[in-house]
This record gives C-alpha cells, sequence and structure tokens, in this order.
C-alpha cells in the first residue's frame, strides 16, 4: 500500500490532518462506529423479522452529526442513504422549538416532502446526548407493508393526489424521555392495513436506536464526545477528499441523458427525465429542469426521491471504494425548479415515485457518471451501460389452496440484469442497481404460499442489450396458475414502451418489460401428458392484450403468466463482439441463433455453428452499408501531428492539433468534428421505429424513435438513441 | 467396506486426535490417568495424510514406543481436516453432471440472485467487479427430466423413465465422474428421485451419486441442489483421502475404523465421510466449538463466546445456553447449502495480519495477510511488510527465541524495521508506539466481532465467557475480552491444538431432518387442533429410524428431536426441543409455548407475532454416542506455586504503563491452583499467554487459565 506524502501529516497528528485524534484511535473509533451500524441492523432484523427487512434489505441505518450530517451507514438499500439526512434535518427544523427535542426522545417521519422517498418508508431518528450535550443522532427507517390509502401496500397506483395516499407523518414525537408515547403509536397503527406487522417494524425501528444510543454513549464515556464526533466528522471529510480528488481526475464536462416514462396510470403519455451533469473541478452540479411538469397520476417523486436517485447512482459509480457518508454529497449541487416530475409539490402523487420518475433520475444519473468515467483511461472500467430501468410489480391476491386470504408481492422483478462494462460482459441476474446485496426467493417458497406453479424460471435468452460486451441476462417466469379462488394480479410498471436499459456507445439496450397472459390454457391438459410447456408460446388459450400499467386482472387455475424484466443494456458495436465469446452466448443459450444472425453479424453453418470467415465478411458488409449511411454535416478532417488527449467514451478520442485546437476522432483515426460540436452530426445516421429490431420488447412508444449513429469511415456503430421523435440531436458529452 | 470387521474396536490405551490445518498438523494423545499431551508438525501440502504419519511419529517417540506398537495400541483416532474446504475452494472436484426437474437449469447459476456478489464480503458496493460464477457444472452437464410434483405432494407429470436412460447415456460418455440429482418437491414426494437412483444403479454402478431428498430434504430447491452438488463435486475427492489416509494408518498397524469431523457437531465413520462429503465442510473450527462446549459444560458456563486466533482469521464461535450456535445455511465456497453446521464467523485478523497506513493516514490492519510465506517480517523468510505477529515481538510480548518453544527464531530487528518504514514512519510516531497502536487496532476489530455475534443472537456479551485457542489467541485474548467489555477469559490448556482436542472428545454423531410444512391458521388457534400429531409423529418415527440406522443401530446411541418453528411470513426460524415419548396435544402445546418463550428471549419481548400463525418448517433428529473410554481429566488441587515456573524477566511495552520489566513464567510449569496478578507472560510450546497490567490469573484444577480481564483496558 503507498502513502501518499501529501495526504499525512508529517507531524503525526492524526489521519489526513482533519482531526486531531491519534490515528490508532481514530482506526479504533471509526471501526467501532461501522460495527454499531452493524449491531443497529442486526437488532432490526431481529425484532421486525419480516421478509423485506430480513431477506430484502430493505431498510437503512446509521450515525448522523449534530446536524443531521451522516457520518456512517450500514450497507443497505442505496435510495436511503440521502432520505435520512434530511428526514434529521426536518427533525431539527420542525421541532428543536416545539416540542423540543430531549434526551430519551425519538421522532417518526414518513412524510415525502419531509425525507422520506415515499410514505411506505417510515424513519425514526434519536438525539444521542452525552453529560446533557448533543453528541449525535441516530436513526433507523425500514419499508412498511401498509400505510393506508387506496391500495394494500400503499402503492396507489389509481391516486391523482397525496391526499388519497394514506399517512404521511411530518416529524412526530414518538417516544419521549424513553417512553413510547401511546397516542402517536395508536395514531400510527389506525392507519395501516397490516398493524400486526407494521408494529414489529417500528419497534424495530426503535429497537436499533436504543442500539446505537447505548453503544455511542459507551463510546464518549470511554474515548471522550469531543474525540468521537471528531472522529464522525474526520470520517465525512475523508470521504470528501477522496471523491474530489477522483473528480479532479476526470476532465470537466457537461453530461446529458433523458429517461423516458411511458404513461402515469390514467393518460397514455411519454413524460421526460431530463439531466444535464456538469462536472467542473472538484464539483458535479446535477440539474434536472428540463423534466417534464409533475402529473396527475402516482408516478413522480419529491425532492427525497431525487436526492435517493442522485446517491444510488453516484455511490456506486464514483465512491467504490470510500466509506459511504455526508462527505460525498458535499462537492454536489443539484438543481430542479419545484413542480417537475421529480420534485412535485402537493398534492402531487408520489407513492410510486421511488420505483418511477425517481428510479429514472438514478437511471439518467448512472447513465451520465459513466460517460464521464468513460472520458478517463484510468475510470473506464468503472462506466457501465444502463441495468435494469425499472421493475415491473406484481402484487397477487386472492383466496390459496388452503382456503386461506393472501396478498403476495412477487419479488421476481428484482432478478435483474446488470449492464455491460467495458472489460466484461454485465452479470446475469445481478439483481437492481440501488440493491447492494439483491435476494430472491426459491420457486419451491413461492409455490408454497401462492397457487402459482413454475413451469419454467431461468435465465432468458437474448434478455441483456447486445454489445461489444453484453448486457447480463435477467431472470423469466412462466407461471402456471394451480388452484386457488378469486384472485387478482395487480401489475404496474414503465419500461413496457421503452426500452429504459439503454447501451452505451453503440451497444443495444436491453430487454424492456414484458408480461404475457394466456387464460384458460390447455397446460393442465399437456402437463397430464407428460410434457412440460417450457415458454408461453407452447401454450394455446385466449391471449388478452396487455398494458404497462395493467392494474387489477382477475386471473384463475389453469390461466398462464409469464414475465420478463428490464435487463442490462449492452457496450459498444455488437459487430466488434469477439466471435469466441458469441460461440460461449451460443452455447449458454445467452443468445439465440436468430440474434447472433440478426444483432451480432454472424453467419451460422447448417449445423448450427458460427462460420469465422463468413461472419467477417458479412460484419464487413454490414460496416460498409452503414458508412453509406447520410450525416447531417461532412466530417471535418483532422490535421497531421495530432496526440490524443484521452478518451470520449469507448469509440470515440479526443486528439490536440500542434495549434492546440482540440477533434474528436473515431479510434480508426476518422476525424468526426471540433471539439465541442455535437459529433452525431458529422456521423452516419438512420433512424428506425421497430424496437424489434435492436431488442425484446413488445412494442415501442409512439412518440419516440431509435437513432443508429456510424463513423463515416470504419462502419463502427458509436451511439443507439432513444429519442423523441423530431427532438434535437443529443449532445450527450461535452468536454470543457 | 466390510462394516463388520471395521466397527470392532481395537484393544488399545491411546486415544488420538488430529486436525490439518494450513499451517500445522496437531495431534492430541489422551491416556487414562495422564494430562493430554498435545504435538505440532508441519502440514505437508503435497499429501497432507504424511503429516499425520509425521505427528504420530512424534506422539510415539514421546510415549516411548516404536511407531508400530504405538499405533496398535490406538483404540481410537479422529481426525478433522480441511481437505473438503479446500477442495471447493481452489475448485478441485470430480467432473458433476446434474439432473433436475424441466424448467429449472439455471437455478443453480441465478442462485437467488446472490451469484454476482457471493464472496464479495465489504467490496459488494464496488459494482464493477462483480463477475458471474464458474459453475462447478457447467451448464452442458445439467439435464432437465421431465417430471414434476407440486407443493401438495401430488404427482403432475409422470418421471419420464426412457429420457432419463437417454440422458445418463449421453451424461456417461461426456466425462462425468459423479451425478447430482435434484428435483422440485423431493422432499415432500421422493420417488422419482429414488426411480433416477434405481437407474443409475442399474445402467452406471460405478458412478458417485447424490440424492438430493437424501443429503439435504429441506424446501428451498436452490440451497438444495447446491447441496447436493456440492456433495457429488467433493465425494470422490473425499473417498480418495480418506482411502489414503486409511492405508497410511494401517500400514503404521492400526486396525480400527478411522472417525472424521462433522462440521455439523460430532464425528461419523470414515466410510460415512466418503459418501457425505460436504459434511466435512470448515470441519476444523467446528472440532475447536465442540472441544469448547464439552469444557464450558464441565466448568458450568452457560454461554461462551469461542475464539480462536491463527495466522490469517480469527473465528468466533458462540454457545448459548450450553449447546453450540448452529446455523441452517453456510455459505462457502460461492454456494449457499443447507447443511445445519455449527456456526463459525470470522475476519480476516491474525497473527500475519498486515499493517499499513492508508491513503488518508489512519492506521489499518488486515484483511491482507501475510501468511505463512512469505509471513511476518520477523520470520525472516522475505516479507519486509509489517504484522500483528511483529508488533508483539516490538513489544517484547512475543520472545523472538522462545517461538513455537525455541524451534523457530524470530528476527526482532526485521519486525522493527518493518513497523518503522510502514507504520512509524509515516505516522511520525515512535516504533514502540505503533507497534501498541497495531495491537490495538487489531483487538478492537476483534472485539468489534465479538460483540457483532452475541447482539445478533439478541444477547448482550458481557453475560458471555471467552474461551481463547489457535497460536495467536491467548496472545490477544486479553485485549480483545476487555475491549468487548468482558470479564471473564478462558485459556484451556489444549488451546494451541483444541481442534484436534474438539475431534477426539466429540461424541459420534448423525443428524437427520425433513421438511414438511404444517400450519395453523391466523390467529391464536390451538396448534394441536390444527397440526396433524399422526403425520407429525410418523416423520418423527422414520428420522429417527434412519438416524439409528446410520449410526449401525449402536444401542448407546441418544437421540434428541426438534421442530423448527415459525411465525407465518416472518422469517425467523427457531429449532426447539422435543420432549421424549410420543407426540401429544399437551406435548404440541409446550412445544408452542417453548417457541414463544425462546423467540422473545432471543429477538427481544413482545417480539412474537402470534397473531400470524405459525408454521412447523423442518423436523430433525439428532442422534449421538459416545467415544467409548473416554475419561474425563481428573482435578488436580495443587498449591500452586508458580514462582517455580519464573523463567525469568523482560521489558514489556502496554500502553498503560509504558516498557516496564515484566515475569515471565514457563506456561507448562505454572500448577493448579497458581494465581498471580499482571503484567506477566506465560509461555507455553505453542503459543504466548499475556495477562495485562491490572488483571489477574487463576490456574483451575484442570490447569485452565482463568483471567479476569478488568483492570486497565
Amino acid at each position: 500500500m503507498t502513502v501518499d506524502a501529501t495526504m499525512t501529516n508529517p507531524a503525526g497528528n492524526g489521519p489526513a490532518a482533519v482531526t486531531d485524534v491519534d490515528p490508532v484511535t481514530f482506526e479504533v473509533i471509526r471501526h467501532r462506529l461501522l460495527a454499531i451500524t452493524d449491531e443497529q441492523g442486526a437488532t432490526l432484523a431481529a425484532i421486525s423479522g419480516s421478509p423485506h427487512v430480513v431477506n430484502a434489505n430493505d431498510f437503512n441505518v446509521g450515525l448522523y452529526l449534530p446536524d443531521g450530517s451522516v457520518a456512517a451507514m450500514g450497507r443497505t438499500i442505496l435510495l436511503h442513504s440521502a432520505s435520512m439526512a434530511l428526514i434529521t434535518r426536518h427533525v431539527i427544523t420542525d421541532c428543536a422549538e416545539n416540542p423540543g427535542i430531549e434526551p430519551g426522545d425519538m421522532f417518526v417521519v414518513n412524510n415525502p416532502w419531509k425525507g422520506s422517498i415515499h410514505a411506505q418508508d417510515m424513519g425514526v431518528v434519536a438525539p444521542i446526548f452525552v453529560d446533557g450535550e448533543l453528541l449525535a443522532w441516530t436513526g433507523a427507517m425500514c419499508h412498511m407493508p401498509d400505510v393506508g390509502g387506496s391500495r394494500p401496500g400503499s402503492f396507489c397506483n389509481d391516486a391523482t393526489e397525496c391526499y388519497q395516499e394514506g399517512l404521511q407523518l411530518p416529524p412526530t414525537k414518538l417516544v419521549e424521555a424513553g417512553e413510547i408515547r401511546s397516542d402517536v403509536w395508536n395514531l400510527i397503527m389506525a392507519h395501516t392495513r397490516a398493524a400486526a406487522a407494521f408494529k414489529l417494524d417500528l419497534r424495530g425501528l426503535i429497537g436499533a436506536n436504543h442500539t446505537a444510543v447505548r453503544a455511542m454513549t459507551q463510546l464518549a464515556q470511554r474515548y471522550g464526545a469531543d474525540t468521537v464526533r471528531q472522529v464522525m466528522a474526520g470520517l465525512i471529510e475523508l470521504s470528501e477528499r477522496r471523491l474530489r480528488q477522483r473528480l479532479r481526475s476526470l476532465p470537466d464536462a457537461t453530461v446529458r441523458s433523458t429517461a423516458y416514462l411511458d404513461n402515469d396510470g390514467g393518460l397514455n403519455e411519454t413524460y421526460d427525465v431530463s439531466l444535464t451533469l456538469t462536472k467542473a473541478g472538484e464539483t458535479l452540479t446535477f440539474d434536472y429542469s428540463e423534466s417534464s411538469p409533475q402529473v396527475p397520476g402516482y408516478i413522480n417523486c419529491t425532492f427525497s426521491g431525487l436526492m435517493a436517485g442522485i446517491n444510488a447512482a453516484l455511490l456506486p459509480s464514483l465512491a467504490f471504494d470510500a466509506p459511504w457518508n455526508e462527505g460525498l454529497l458535499h462537492p454536489v449541487e443539484v438543481v430542479c425548479p419545484e413542480g417537475r416530475i421529480c420534485n412535485a409539490t402537493q398534492p402531487a402523487a408520489v407513492s410510486g415515485g421511488a420505483l418511477e420518475a425517481g428510479w429514472l433520475v438514478e437511471m439518467t444519473a448512472v447513465e451520465c457518471l459513466s460517460k464521464l468515467l468513460a472520458c478517463s483511461d484510468e475510470l473506464m472500467g468503472e462506466a457501465q451501460a444502463l441495468p435494469a430501468g425499472g421493475p415491473d410489480q406484481f402484487v397477487l391476491s386472492g383466496v390459496n389452496t388452503h382456503g386461506e386470504r393472501f396478498t403476495h408481492v412477487m419479488l421476481d422483478c428484482l432478478a435483474t440484469g446488470g449492464g455491460a462494462y467495458e472489460h466484461r460482459d454485465g452479470v446475469w441476474t445481478q439483481g437492481q442497481h440501488n440493491i447492494e446485496r439483491q435476494r430472491v426467493s426459491n420457486a419451491e417458497s413461492m409455490e408454497l404460499e401462492t397457487p402459482m406453479l413454475y413451469l419454467w424460471r431461468g435465465l432468458v435468452t437474448d434478455s441483456g442489450g447486445a454489445g461489444r460486451r453484453r448486457g447480463g441476462q435477467s431472470m423469466g417466469s412462466v407461471y402456471l396458475v394451480h388452484g386457488g379462488a378469486e384472485l387478482k394480479a395487480m401489475c404496474n410498471g414503465h419500461g413496457w414502451e421503452v426500452p429504459n436499459s439503454v447501451g452505451v456507445f453503440g451497444g443495444y439496450p436491453g430487454t424492456q418489460n414484458i408480461r404475457e397472459l394466456v387464460r384458460a390454457s390447455n397446460t393442465h391438459d399437456q402437463l397430464a401428458s407428460g410434457r412440460i410447456p417450457g415458454a408461453v408460446a407452447e401454450v394455446d388459450g385466449e391471449r388478452p392484450v396487455m398494458r404497462g400499467r395493467q392494474g387489477m386482472v382477475p386471473i384463475a387455475s389453469g390461466d398462464v403468466i409469464s414475465t420478463i424484466h428490464q435487463s442490462g443494456g449492452g457496450w459498444g458495436d455488437p459487430l466488434a463482439r469477439p466471435v469466441v465469446d458469441l460461440r460461449r452466448d451460443l452455447d449458454d443459450a445467452a443468445v439465440s441463433p436468430d440474434a447472433a444472425v440478426r444483432l451480432y453479424g454472424a453467419v451460422l453453418t447448417d449445423d448450427g455453428r458460427i462460420d469465422d470467415d463468413a461472419t467477417e465478411k458479412r460484419r464487413d458488409e454490414i460496416r460498409a452499408t452503414r458508412r453509406g449511411w447520410p450525416a447531417a454535416r461532412p466530417p471535418v478532417p483532422i490535421p497531421d501531428g495530432v496526440n490524443r488527449v484521452g478518451p470520449l467514451g469507448a469509440g470515440l478520442e479526443l486528439v490536440a492539433a500542434p495549434d492546440g485546437e482540440r477533434f474528436v476522432r473515431c479510434t480508426c483515426w476518422q476525424g468526426l468534428c471540433r471539439a465541442g460540436d455535437p459529433w452525431r452530426e458529422h456521423a452516419g445516421l438512420q433512424v428506425g421505429t421497430d424496437v424489434h429490431e435492436v431488442s425484446m420488447a413488445t412494442r415501442f412508444s409512439a412518440q419516440l424513435e431509435l437513432r443508429s449513429y456510424a463513423c463515416p469511415g470504419c462502419g463502427a456503430l458509436l451511439a443507439m438513441d432513444v429519442a423523441r421523435t423530431g427532438s434535437p440531436v443529443v449532445h450527450d458529452v461535452e468536454l470543457m | 467396506m466390510d462394516r463388520a470387521s471395521k466397527s470392532a474396536v481395537p484393544a488399545g490405551r491411546f486415544l488420538v486426535g488430529t486436525d490439518i490445518g494450513g499451517t500445522f498438523t496437531d495431534l492430541v494423545l489422551l491416556e487414562a490417568g495422564e494430562q493430554p499431551r498435545l504435538f505440532k508438525v508441519p502440514t505437508t501440502p503435497h499429501d497432507r495424510s504424511e503429516a499425520v504419519v509425521d505427528a504420530l511419529a512424534l506422539a510415539a517417540s514421546a510415549v516411548g514406543l516404536p511407531l508400530r506398537d504405538f499405533c496398535a495400541q490406538i483404540a481410537y483416532f479422529a481426525h478433522g481436516t480441511t481437505a473438503a474446504t479446500n477442495a471447493l475452494i481452489e475448485r478441485r472436484g470430480a467432473t458433476t453432471a446434474l439432473l433436475t426437474t424441466a424448467g429449472f437449469t439455471d437455478t443453480l447459476l441465478i442462485q437467488r440472485s446472490m451469484s454476482s456478489w457471493v464472496g464479495m464480503d465489504g467490496a459488494t458496493g464496488h459494482y464493477s467487479r462483480r463477475r458471474d460464477p464458474e459453475p462447478i457444472v457447467p451448464r452442458g452437464l445439467v439435464a432437465e427430466v421431465h417430471e414434476r410434483v407440486d407443493a401438495a405432494g401430488d404427482v403432475l407429470v409422470d418421471l419420464d423413465e426412457r429420457a432419463v436412460r437417454a440422458v445418463l447415456n449421453r451424461l456417461r460418455g461426456a466425462g462425468v465422474d459423479t451425478v447430482a440429482v435434484s428435483l422440485l418437491w423431493s422432499f415432500v414426494r421422493p420417488e422419482h428421485e429414488r426411480r433416477i437412483g434405481e437407474l443409475l444403479r442399474q445402467e452406471w454402478p460405478e458412478a458417485y451419486v447424490t440424492l438430493s431428498h437424501e443429503i439435504a430434504p429441506v424446501i428451498g430447491e436452490y440451497e438444495r441442489t447446491a447441496t447436493t452438488v456440492v456433495n457429488s463435486y467433493l465425494g470422490p475427492v473425499i473417498r480418495d483421502y480418506v482411502a489414503k489416509l486409511e492405508s497410511r494408518m494401517q500400514d503404521g498397524g492400526f486396525t480400527g475404523e478411522i472417525s472424521i469431523m462433522d462440521s455439523g457437531g460430532g464425528v461419523m465413520r470414515a466410510g460415512d465421510a466418503a459418501r457425505r462429503a460436504a459434511s466435512l465442510l470448515t470441519s476444523g473450527p467446528a472440532g475447536g466449538v465442540l472441544a469448547s462446549a464439552e469444557l464450558a459444560s464441565r466448568l458450568a458456563f452457560p454461554n461462551v463466546i469461542t475464539s480462536d486466533m491463527g495466522g490469517t482469521s480469527f473465528d468466533v464461535g458462540l454457545i448459548v445456553d450450553g449447546e453450540p450456535l448452529v446455523e441452517h445455511t453456510a455459505e462457502l465456497g460461492g454456494y449457499h447449502l443447507s447443511l445445519p453446521r455449527i456456526k463459525v464467523s470470522a475476519i480476516g485478523a491474525g497473527g500475519g495480519s498486515i499493517a499499513a497506513v492508508d491513503e488518508v493516514g489512519a492506521l489499518v490492519v488486515g484483511p491482507r495477510s501475510a501468511g505463512s510465506v512469505p509471513g511476518p517480517a520477523c520470520y525472516g523468510r522475505g516479507g519486509d511488510l509489517p504484522t500483528v505477529t511483529d508488533a508483539d515481538v516490538v513489544l517484547g510480548i512475543i520472545d523472538p527465541d522462545y517461538f513455537l518453544g525455541g524451534r523457530m527464531t524470530l528476527d526482532r530487528e526485521l519486525a522493527e524495521k518493518a513497523i518503522r518504514q510502514h507504520v512509524a514512519g509515516p505516522l511520525g510516531m515512535t516504533v514502540l508506539d505503533a507497534a501498541a497502536g497495531i495491537r490495538s487496532v487489531a483487538d478492537n476489530q476483534m472485539a468489534d466481532l465479538l460483540r457483532k455475534v452475541t447482539v445478533e443472537q439478541g444477547r448482550d456479551p458481557r453475560d458471555f465467557v471467552v474461551f481463547a485457542y489457535g497460536g495467536a489467541g491467548p496472545t490477544h485474548a486479553a485485549g480483545y475480552t476487555a475491549a468487548a467489555g468482558i470479564t471473564k477469559l478462558v485459556v484451556p490448556p489444549t488451546s494451541t491444538v483444541h481442534s484436534a482436542y474438539g475431534t477426539v472428545t466429540a461424541d459420534r454423531f448423525r443428524a437427520v431432518q425433513v421438511t414438511d410444512v404444517q400450519r395453523t391458521p391466523a390467529g391464536e388457534a390451538d396448534p394441536a387442533e390444527h397440526i396433524d400429531l399422526q403425520r407429525l409423529q410418523a416423520a418423527l418415527d422414520e428420522l429417527q429410524a434412519r438416524c439409528h440406522a446410520d449410526l449401525d443401530h449402536e444401542p448407546q446411541a441418544r437421540f434428541t428431536r426438534s421442530l423448527y418453528l415459525k411465525f407465518r411470513r416472518q422469517t425467523h426460524e427457531l429449532p426447539v426441543a422435543l420432549p421424549k415419548g410420543p407426540v401429544t396435544p399437551e406435548m404440541m402445546r409446550g412445544v408452542v409455548e417453548d417457541f414463544l418463550t425462546t423467540y422473545e428471549r432471543v429477538y427481544g419481548p413482545g417480539t412474537a407475532l402470534r397473531s400470524a400463525g405459525l408454521e412447523i418448517h423442518t423436523l430433525r433428529v439428532e442422534g449421538r454416542v459416545a467415544v467409548d473410554g473416554l475419561v474425563d481429566p481428573e482435578p488436580d488441587d495443587g498449591a500452586g506455586d508458580w514462582a517455580a515456573a519464573r523463567a525469568g524477566e523482560r521489558d514489556v511495552y502496554f500502553p498503560e504503563t509504558g516498557q516496564v520489566p515484566v515475569p515471565v513464567l514457563r506456561g507448562e510449569q505454572v500448577g493448579p491452583g497458581s494465581a498471580v496478578s499482571g503484567p506477566v507472560i506465560l509461555e507455553f510450546a505453542g503459543t504466548t499467554v499475556v495477562i495485562g497490567p491490572g488483571q489477574h490469573l487463576r490456574v483451575d484444577p484442570y490447569r485452565n487459565l482463568i483471567i479476569d480481564c478488568r483492570g486497565t483496558a
């Protein structure tokens, strides 16, 4: 391990001169603080016992400075990392005067305008006093099973304003001088359909805070409150420094991304979540001003949802090696006027926001940060094509085979493939990008709990976006409804008419969300005759037309439902995928022979093997065709004697002429344009609307088009953009 | 194998336990009326059975017998090994095929969505480093079988036997050695797996076969399939390993059957080990915890944290109310296995852990390790990075001339140089302060783990006693015990070979289980009215019969039965012991009461969600047979004259006192009844025990060191 002399204090006065604490005590306390957050998580999981806390890790815990800054947090769902600081700050603002913040108090918040991402996320924070002085805050939050509103589970997909979405507590004193206030407790329980489980979760949050208060008090007694606070502040400063250092190593740039959100449940309209990211020196500005105005449906998110999405993208992209805390937000500025779909004001409905507009905030941020990282040779390996762009929720309810009423949230939608990287394909079923450690249930557990029988559950061939590096495959399921009564499937999701998991640098998008229903199928007959249909195409029956926001659908024994979930996008031109990799794809059924031919330019022999020479020839032909695509402007020739400055993504690079003028060229050395101009105007363009030509999908929004750009010199595909029809050319990366 | 001739107990006076670790192979020799004798030899990686013979030779010479005569007098030989763990981690298993229900080829690849991050520990947030797993069954060797059973156990699709035969023919031609069969719901209705097993015996008798309903008849197709596959993958490796060891032992003159450590909680016969290879995984740490449980019961400590600090890792186990804590699912080699085993939590902290100054100027220790090659700087084998052991040498805690009882000389100057260059210099500290800092950071990290494992069980660490063993454990235990706020520490006399001691003292053990879900409706219904007691009784009887058969119908076998209960739609599952005798409505109600009590004890008052209804999940029967000829050590109410053990005095640096002269005692000579106050150092042939300033040592009649860790730390 090397020691950067500039980062150590030669006088030996402590880590990076951010504190007076000696390096040994600093390390001991640092380790202990992280261990305390682990103990908090263990306490919450123990008391709660619920599957979403214990298995899905849908919770967050942490330790905060007196002003609410996060100093240490548990490694759970990334989305919640920002909201605990917001919650604590709202508590300080709203409660300091009245009712007051005293030792032994705890405050509950689940209001989306007071820090919570949506009302289902309930946070409890507690001040930690030592010798009468505020040492720190601690907090814990988790996703509650139900907080009322129009739908069980409180994803109120029929809501048009927040007042239909259940209980939304602003900062409220829940524990006073160590005693739970029964009036507040009862108020909360009066609003939920699931009081029994809710009580355990809420007690778990309180218990987690007790654990932290006790442990922090002991720590302060052992080392002194000031030392503990200094270490907490030091951790924040060290993470900030590390991020600033990383930002300094990246070129200054403006990066843009727009993601499309197909319909809000009512209107069949396509909305924009639009980001302009500016990196200047050691700061980042996320500007979402160009996003659509807020809409009537429940897909909006509030400011906390916006911050959650940004955090979920920022942490693993830029801070993969730094402790996650508030310091990572210090170099970050966020701009978004109120009233946008991703910064909605009351009375907007927001209960779906975390999975809808908030999710696309994260996707646009991942795309912009990745494209920024790809402007550095050193950090290119951290850039990725987009991961799964949003879940198609599936909640099943009715009467099970034992005659009992049940509601079950089917979480197979989480087992999605990852985006491709420069150095590797996307990994299969990595889970959602904002969940660090994803798990889904066994098929047997689902079959025990619900009247659903899996005919097939596996990696979906062709689900990963095509590219030089391929997107990872998602898990798909084919379910047979097997018994039960009065069953209803509630299905809602975006990414149905829009590919959200887009590729980068010529990579294709991963599959869209796809759901098929076959009513009154002949499957039970097929089973009786000894055959297990392995795909929805193999069963006969009535096939109603499906929509992304299906709402509630009655289903019955004998019906078959098949689901495929959005999957990682590809990286780079699919024609550049080495034949040896494509051969393995065919062996592993990651890519079908049909897709190998259509997307990857392969030529197959009669026995289905790849013919290397014929494939090379066919790829050359396709590239030759691409070279003939029309460009809006001619390519700009590059003067002699240029030097490479650095990469501009994977297929392009920035060069500087001896006179200092800079140009963009393809890695084949074909010049495209002057630096700062949109290179796409100088590249060959083909516009299409047939999404089936590039990925798996049910259909494509009539408001969008697919734009493919190729190098006029070598015919390499440089970008495939999903864009609003008729909109100006995308200028995604503008180096300063 | 001819079991009748094998199970005959040879006459002899010695009981021998051995354990093969990464660096050393340990041997414990027990003989009636004698103190346990301990031996340590270097492990021989090219053929690990060689080190066992080396250790036997050492023991033979210690008792003054030729090796052959010594071996002939071994009445019982038990063995713990990392062979299975190593083969899995290094992917050195057999070429294995998997037969599974149509539609489920990818179960083992998807791993319930954990495949890309399992094993990444603290690095799961570094997404670019995720990788698809390298499966131990290549996708091309997974064959789907048309058959289907549903959750109720009804056959929806009959087994297509013709297709199975065709598949077996194809696999046989593909160079496959072993076959794993894992079908959906096989633990409810095993007929299809059984039939495939018969077809395999007919068509392909030489294949090593594992059927999922036999190895892991529990719900959850991913973990069950992984367990089945891993067992087949390791089977031939362990079969060969055991055969080699047996032949070495027979050559040496030993006539009995070898016993092998089972990580579930005891030992099994060598022949069974070859069939249940997966049960050997992590059997090493299990031996130490079992030995601790036995000691804990003798010392009447119900709650114990066991801590084993070696060269590279710090392993912690828990004994709660006298029973070792068992986990239902183990994560190992990138898979999650449905094999209940003694739970051991580990972090990368050991004598070889490397200390460094990170880029922000904090002093960090581990998880990088210098291992045994090149090892700590003071080993003089070319390692130039400072480690925890180097810090111990610099501080005067370890005598460089008396490491491993003087069999290895350490170089104090190299240790100082490494610490000066990599820690003290960059931080502007003295070498002594830097060394004390390294020790303090390491001790506090380990203390954090002690806290974590107890808090996870809803317990307060201060209600526990710490047992310390392993080469480095006793050297650091007083530090990490005190840092965790725990008062009492025990260092057993067998501490340096504790796992080997565990193998020889552990019962013969067999656990069998099956998932058979029964539920009560939501609300506080009488469980006896909703649980089919006859079905429960029949399942338990069958389990017990199977367990007894697996123990060769030993008349001495003792059985315990337990039910795993949980609240419906909740995740925490707890085993509840079932009293002896027929299952009655009263017994069932009592079991539920016990469950509610235990649940609230573990997870806190008021956490029992009675209104959700209950689910009986898995039924388990454990059988145990005590080792023949094992006698408890004799207590020795000695006068305890520790002064006679005094070997000298040296300067030792403690942060509380600075450098002070500290008495050094020959550990083996500190007799029962001795009591001494720290600071003091006890040097044993295999370890150094530190009692810090203000701490107190007393030696009990069994030569356990009982240390009161209050004091200044």
